[in-house]
């Protein structure tokens, strides 16, 4: 147990150093992607607002949740194999999912853990589990409430039938995000 | 006094005399060499139209590997009764059992089935029956007359009347199916565009637990194969997977994530009653009940990989129980519970293993070499399992000494997940 | 326990158990004298020299009627006791002399009979103790004639046994004397037969059906000269797997006929076979 309690305390260290750069890295991404994510309703940062007055009208008709040219429409995040570790590659996608919950607290959302078809079915369940609560903790330290959150696993059950090498199993290995309605 | 005394010396001087004769020849036989017992199944007396019992008997001793069955058409004689059997036809046929019988019919549609099994080398009779049954039961009635000869001649019980559960998955569309034990019969007990995994029998084989992803995250599900009505055991945030059986029939245990790692649960049968069993910031999954309902084994990688342990059903501290490898998972437990089965991958492939309990000794089983779900006969002889030929999924099956293996033929799309179902009663 | 009253038969009891031990172990000494062969041999060699000149010694065996003056020595009239003193007469008293004279006379003759009686019956006892003298010694003569010829008797049937066995041993060592060759060649013809049966009967053992372990077993057969099993196997030690004991006796009995050499006196070998079993053992 001590060891354990070593590990996280470190790996939430680890998390919060992480974090802290792309804190400091937001404001320009934001600024950036500013005329997309104005998109979404009552923008609450200050940096959002300002932005958001000026794009409202033109933005109604499109669900940012389904829009190509919207972080938003991207639900998959990858993983290498035997790891739940989200990179730091789709850290920028699952902030935007997390924005977009704390955004909408009526907005529910389950994380569906994927792995590679090699081993048992229900340890790659519970392989899959990993992965989606990988993701919900990365969410949870954004603020967002596990009220908003479900992390289920699909384990090896969606993965390619024909795949036999690396180039498709990489492919299983993900979350999926996917919200509630959809 | 005298007297006695010399009936004594007598009786002594006679003791003796043994001693002083010459010993008997010994001679040493080291090792065998048959494989099989030859039996010959002589076709039933029976009017066509109706299930070969013959035919199914034969063909169930085949596949278990112990028997060679013999060749009957070229005997002149093929008794029904045991007055018309000429045992010199069958030594000369080389046959150590002989198997006759016949089927009569009996007013309202029903027939009696009588056999006898017959030593050919003794010419003495070892076994013989009758059964009273309904034409639909004739295939059954066919396995239990195998399972009769299985136990007279090895001294184990058969598992020719049982039957097996599996999932299909053809077209996209998954099936969860229920077989004879030689795969006839297969029934469909529920349908889904969604996959379904993990089935597992009731101890009484009237009920069927299983995952199902329906509702688009796995749900345990309890289905009556009697009634066909079916309730939600256990549909908590997060997993709910992996059911297993008490021995007694009353409790499950299962896996549930809450919104975390997946640990270790029991619930009643009836879904109250959830009481947590393990506390770990692991996996620990695949919870197996040992036949005296007193451990469960499962799968952990508490330690660093994924490894099978063995705690207490009341609760309490987890032993690790394999040591070889690098990922040891889906323990099974033998129903004499001396033998411990489980998948170990080894340099990328998959084989069901076997290890002694008490001694520790582990065995690789099959030559195949993508193993999934292991799963023993009710009579702990022969293990049946998931693999894949051909990119696609097939069942095959395997003796626990290794010595027997069977490949299930399957037309259509994949098979998966298979189940035994308990001993026919 | 022993109760007061049975003190003394417990001490019987006691001895004639020390008794039998004693005798069980002379018992055994004795059958053990007769297996060593190397002394009796040379021993015997001595004996079957010697048994032609006890030949005649058997002649005068049968019982012969008495001989009576060779063997009995003749019975001397011992010196009888003195006869016993006629009783002192009583002197009558004094009385008239015509009595006197008669009763002289009549005394004379009492006295003479009496004379005569007393020698009569002298004689009788003389008689009587010559002829029991005579029986007895008869007896006597008959007892040690008896013992003497059941003495002769056993040393004769030692004799004979030993006679038996060293022309057994003679036999056989001038066989195997004469012709070592073809002993050795009989022994090879055993071992030979041996090979066949035991590959025979191993070929139709199914190892399957004993178990995991390392069991063992043995079978008691009886054989004809066909090769044939008399009857069933008898199981002597069981490997405690009975679908495994099945087994081996099928596979004994579907090996029939058993190969067993023709020769007769090679074949005896084969008539009582133990057959000892590790069907799960590598060899």
């Amino acid at each position: 147990m001590n060891k354990g309690l070593v590990v996280s305390v470190l790996l939430a260290a680890l998390l919060v150093a992480c974090s802290s750069k792309p804190l400091k890295d937001t404001p320009v991404a934001v600024e950036d992607k500013s005329p997309e994510m104005s998109q979404s309703t009552d923008a609450t940062t200050a940096d959002d607002s300002s932005a958001t007055a000026g794009m409202s009208d033109s933005d109604m008709s499109v669900n940012p949740l389904t829009d190509p040219n919207n972080i938003l429409s991207k639900r998959s995040v990858y993983f290498d194999y035997d790891s739940d570790e989200v990179k730091s590659e789709f850290r920028p996608l699952v902030e935007a999912h997390a924005k977009y919950l704390l955004a909408h607290p009526e907005a529910k959302v389950m994380l569906q853990g994927n792995t590679d078809e090699r081993g048992a079915r229900e340890y790659n369940l519970s392989l899959g589990q990993r992965r989606s609560v990988s993701v919900k903790q990365v969410m949870n330290l954004l603020g967002v409430q596990d009220k908003q959150i479900e992390t289920v696993s699909y384990g090896e059950e969606k993965a390619g039938a024909s795949c036999r090498d690396e180039s498709c199993w990489k492919e299983d290995r993900r979350v999926d995000i996917v919200y509630q309605g959809e | 006094m005298m007297i006695k005394l010399r009936f004594l010396l007598g009786a002594l001087l006679l003791a003796i005399l043994p001693l002083t004769s010459r010993a008997e020849l010994t001679i040493e036989i080291v090792g065998g060499a048959a494989q099989q017992i030859p039996i010959a199944v002589v076709p039933f007396a029976q009017s066509g139209g109706q299930e070969d019992i013959a035919t199914i008997v034969s063909a169930d001793l085949r596949r278990s590997g112990l028997f060679r069955v013999l060749e009957t058409r070229g005997v002149a004689v093929q008794p029904h009764d045991v007055s018309e059997v000429k045992y010199a036809d069958w030594a000369n046929l080389q046959a150590q059992a002989l198997t006759i019988g016949k089927v009569e019919p009996l007013p309202g549609n029903r027939f009696k089935v009588s056999f006898r099994l017959l030593d050919v080398l003794k010419q003495a009779p070892l076994a013989g029956l009758e059964y009273n049954i309904s034409a639909g039961q004739m295939r059954n009635t066919a396995h239990r007359i195998a399972d009769v000869i299985y136990e007279k001649l090895t001294g184990e019980p058969g598992a020719f009347a049982t039957r097996i559960t599996y999932v299909t998955k053809t077209k996209g569309r998954y099936a969860l199916q229920v077989a004879d034990a030689d795969g006839y019969n297969a029934q469909t007990v529920v349908s889904s565009k969604e996959p379904i995994i993990s089935p597992a029998w009731s101890p009484d084989g009237t009920k069927l637990a299983y995952v199902s992803f329906e509702k688009k995250k796995p749900i345990v599900y309890v289905q009556s194969l009697v009634s066909g009505q079916r309730y939600v055991l256990a549909n908590f945030k997060g997993n709910n997977s992996a059911p297993a059986w008490s021995p007694d029939g009353r409790r499950l245990a299962l896996v549930l994530t809450h919104g975390a790692n997946s640990q270790l649960y029991t619930i009643n049968a009836d879904g109250t009653g959830l009481k947590q069993l393990t506390k770990s910031r692991a996996i620990d999954t695949e919870p197996v009940w040992s036949p005296d309902g007193s451990s469960i084994y499962f799968t952990s990688d508490r330690g660093g990989s994924p490894q099978i342990y063995r705690m207490p059903v009341s609760g309490g501290g987890a032993q690790r129980v394999t040591f070889e490898g690098g990922y040891n998972v889906s323990p099974r437990i033998s129903p004499d519970g001396k033998t411990l089965a489980y998948i170990q991958r080894d340099g990328g492939k998959f084989h069901v293993t076997v290890q002694d309990l008490s001694s520790g000794q582990v065995q690789a089983l099959s030559e195949t070499s993508q193993d999934e779900s292991p799963s023993f006969a009710p009579n702990g002889r022969m293990l049946l399992y998931a693999t894949s030929r051909g990119g696609k999924g097939t069942l095959a099956a395997v003796s626990v000494d290794g010595r027997v293996k069977q490949r299930l033929s399957e037309t259509g799309g994949d098979v998966r997940e298979p189940a035994w179902g308990p001993a026919a009663n | 326990m022993i109760r007061p009253h049975e003190k003394p038969i417990a001490w019987r009891a006691g001895m004639f158990s020390l008794l039998v031990h004693v005798v069980l172990l002379a018992v055994m000494l004795i059958s053990f004298n007769w297996k060593t062969v190397s002394p009796t041999n040379i021993a015997q060699v001595e004996l079957w020299d010697n048994l032609p000149t006890a030949e005649p010694a058997k002649k005068p065996v049968p019982p012969k009627p008495e001989p009576k003056p060779e063997l009995v020595p003749e019975p001397k009239p011992k010196p009888l006791p003195p006869p016993p003193k006629p009783e002192p007469k009583p002197e009558p008293a004094p009385e008239p002399e015509a009595d006197i004279q008669l009763k002289q006379e009549a005394q004379k003759r009492k006295e003479e009979e009496a004379k005569r009686l007393a020698a009569e019956k002298l004689k009788a006892e003389e008689k009587r103790k010559l002829e029991e003298k005579k029986r007895k010694e008869e007896e006597k003569r008959k007892v040690e004639e008896k013992r003497k010829q059941d003495q002769q008797r056993k040393l004769e049937e030692l004799q004979k046994m030993i006679a038996d066995e060293n022309k057994a041993q003679q036999q056989e060592s001038q066989a195997a004397a004469t012709s070592s060759a073809t002993s050795a060649a009989s022994a090879g013809e055993v071992d030979k037969y041996v090979g066949l049966i035991s590959s025979k009967i191993r070929r139709n053992v199914n190892k399957q059906l004993c178990g995991p372990g390392k069991p063992e077993l043995t079978f008691a057969i009886a054989l004809m000269p066909t090769g044939d099993v008399i009857g069933s196997p008898r199981i002597i030690k069981s490997s405690g797997i009975a679908a495994c004991d099945q087994a081996v006796e099928r596979a004994i009995l579907q090996a029939q006929p058993l190969p067993v050499p023709d020769q007769p006196d090679l074949f005896a070998q084969f008539r009582d076979l133990q057959l000892r079993f590790r069907p799960n053992d590598e060899n």
